[in-house]
């Protein structure tokens, strides 16, 4: 008789949850924006961009 | 034929071109020795881009019969080297970055043509960090390899110009060009000792100098000296109708007609000497700050305007080097870029919406407002170039400004490059001592226009002072 293998359920190893490469910038632009809404600008602020014609 | 000794590579401008004009050596021969000494130990620190022998001999060739002629010009026969963003005609011009690495230009940059009209002999194109940087974190973000500190070769020499820094440091040229966005003149001048002028927004042409942002980029000396500073400035200021940028203003070198000390009143952090500096450096800083007041300036302390400056800075960064690399970026090539964090930032950045970056556009107004303000109260400004030393070139470059315990207020050293960068204010970098084997370097920053006066308080300071004599043990 041959010798059965009981099935061993293989139990996974807890993994770290995948990590996004991209949140470090994601997270970085979201405070920049967060920083930039405290800011109260006028309405007639332009931005200081030149345009010569 | 003469011999060139090893004590003209660390000799300033005035120096070389006294020897120079006494016939003491000949340029070819001046020429063939930085040359040399340029390829030979350039690449123990990855300063060395490109080296550009044969072209400097022959014109060296050309310094020398003017000379026979006694036809003298400003910059005559002394070597320097360029940042390899900075276009040479018929050379390779990388950017530092792999998906650039065959690419040549047809024609010089302006400032090239306008060093190459002044006698100064182009020896070689220097080490950068990939693209002038943009989200970055690792020293080895460069096409060469990480640029390593004529200091300590285990410390990173700073970016994004830091070729332009270690062969300054290193004794390989004379003097360099560099540039700056937000902070890559300033500070690898501060972690390689050596003297670095950003100049105000708008003063140095950048036709055929890579774009990393349209209103932010500078082009500027990194040299032995602020003296040195000012002749290279004057050599290459004027208004340029191919560089949209371009103020329209000269610059002459006239430190006589700069106000006296005792006639200024510069603004200051105290808790940035005194708590944010590196422990080590706090001696040294301590002595550079008593060094500026013997000097007779009135100190003045400030705080500096309320705004996210660091988050403006990065939004326009982004905004502009997004649109300038977006080809790159969508057809995959940018995956080629040696940072992994410089990749990311760069996709990212495609997200960033036109409401986002015009926010940061408009607050950056109000910030030059309150500089104009600022400047009301005070001539200039000084803070630390950098509160820490050079990293370690295994470290993460953003690693190492925390305080424990945390000062008692955020002082504005830590503000200064990226307020200074968006108001287009000059700034000079002088080395003012050492912690432990690494330079430090403190910084003034004036308001637009005022060259004269932050170089003329630096070329003060470095009468008062030697550390920018200084040499690194450079074999």
């Amino acid at each position: 008789m041959l010798a059965t293998t009981a099935a061993i359920p293989v139990v996974a190893a807890p993994q770290a949850a995948t990590s996004d490469p991209a949140s470090p910038a994601r997270e970085q632009f979201e405070k920049n924006t967060h920083q930039m809404a405290q800011v109260k600008v006028p309405i007639a602020t332009e931005p200081p961009l030149h345009f010569k014609a | 034929m003469a011999t060139v000794s090893n004590d003209v590579f660390f000799a300033s401008i005035a120096e070389l071109t006294t020897r120079l004009r006494a016939k003491e050596f000949s340029s070819v021969e001046l020429t063939r020795a930085f040359c040399d000494r340029l390829e030979h130990i350039g690449p123990r620190y990855n300063a060395l881009a490109l080296s550009l022998q044969e072209h400097a001999i022959r014109r060296a060739h050309a310094a020398d019969e003017e000379l026979k002629r006694g036809r003298y010009r400003a910059l005559q026969g002394i070597p320097f080297g360029v940042k390899d963003l900075i276009a040479v005609k018929g050379h390779p011009t990388t950017w530092g970055a792999k998906p650039f690495a065959g690419q040549v230009f047809d024609a010089d940059a302006r400032v090239v043509e306008k060093l190459d009209k002044s006698g100064a002999i182009l020896i070689g194109k220097l080490a950068m960090i990939e693209l002038a940087g943009g989200g970055y974190k690792t020293a080895g973000a460069s096409m060469t390899g990480p640029c390593l500190n004529p200091w300590d070769r285990a410390r990173w020499a700073g970016g994004s110009s830091s070729g332009s820094a270690a062969a300054t440091s290193a004794g390989l040229v004379t003097f360099a060009l560099g540039t700056e966005t937000n902070g890559s003149i300033v500070t690898p001048s501060a972690f390689c000792g050596v003297t670095g002028l950003r100049p105000t927004y708008g003063l140095v042409s950048r036709h055929g100098v890579m774009a990393a942002s349209w209103t932010m980029d500078k082009v500027g000396p990194l040299c032995r000296s602020a003296e040195d500073c000012g002749l290279v400035l004057q050599a290459i200021a004027g208004g340029d109708p191919q560089d949209p940028g371009s103020a329209g203003k000269g610059f002459s070198y006239a430190p006589q007609f700069a106000r006296k000390p005792q006639d200024l009143t510069v603004g200051y952090a105290p808790v940035d000497f005194e708590e944010w500096v590196d422990a080590a450096a706090r001696p040294a800083f301590k002595t550079a700050l008593e060094a500026v007041k013997s000097m007779g300036v009135r100190l003045k302390e400030i705080e500096l305007p309320d705004f996210p400056y660091a988050a403006v800075a990065e939004t326009i960064s982004r905004g502009d080097r997004v649109s300038i690399f977006e080809d790159l970026i969508r057809s995959g090539k940018v995956d080629q870029l040696a940072d992994k964090a410089q990749i990311t930032w760069l996709k990212e950045s495609l997200n960033l919406t036109a409401c986002e970056y015009l926010k940061a556009q408009r607050i950056r107004s109000l910030i030059q407002d309150a500089f104009r303000s600022l400047f009301i109260d005070v001539d200039l400004i000084l803070a630390p170039g950098r509160i820490d030393v050079a990293p370690r070139i295994s470290d993460p470059i953003d690693a190492g400004s925390t305080r424990n315990p945390e000062p008692k207020s955020p002082g504005i050293h830590g503000r200064l490059v990226a307020a200074g960068n968006l108001a287009g204010l000059p700034s000079i970098s002088l080395p003012c001592g050492f912690a432990g084997n690494l330079p430090v370097g403190i910084s003034f920053v004036g308001r637009p226009w005022y060259e004269n006066q932050v170089i003329g308080l630096g070329r003060m300071f470095q009468t008062q002072t030697d550390w920018h004599r200084r040499r690194p043990p450079v074999a």
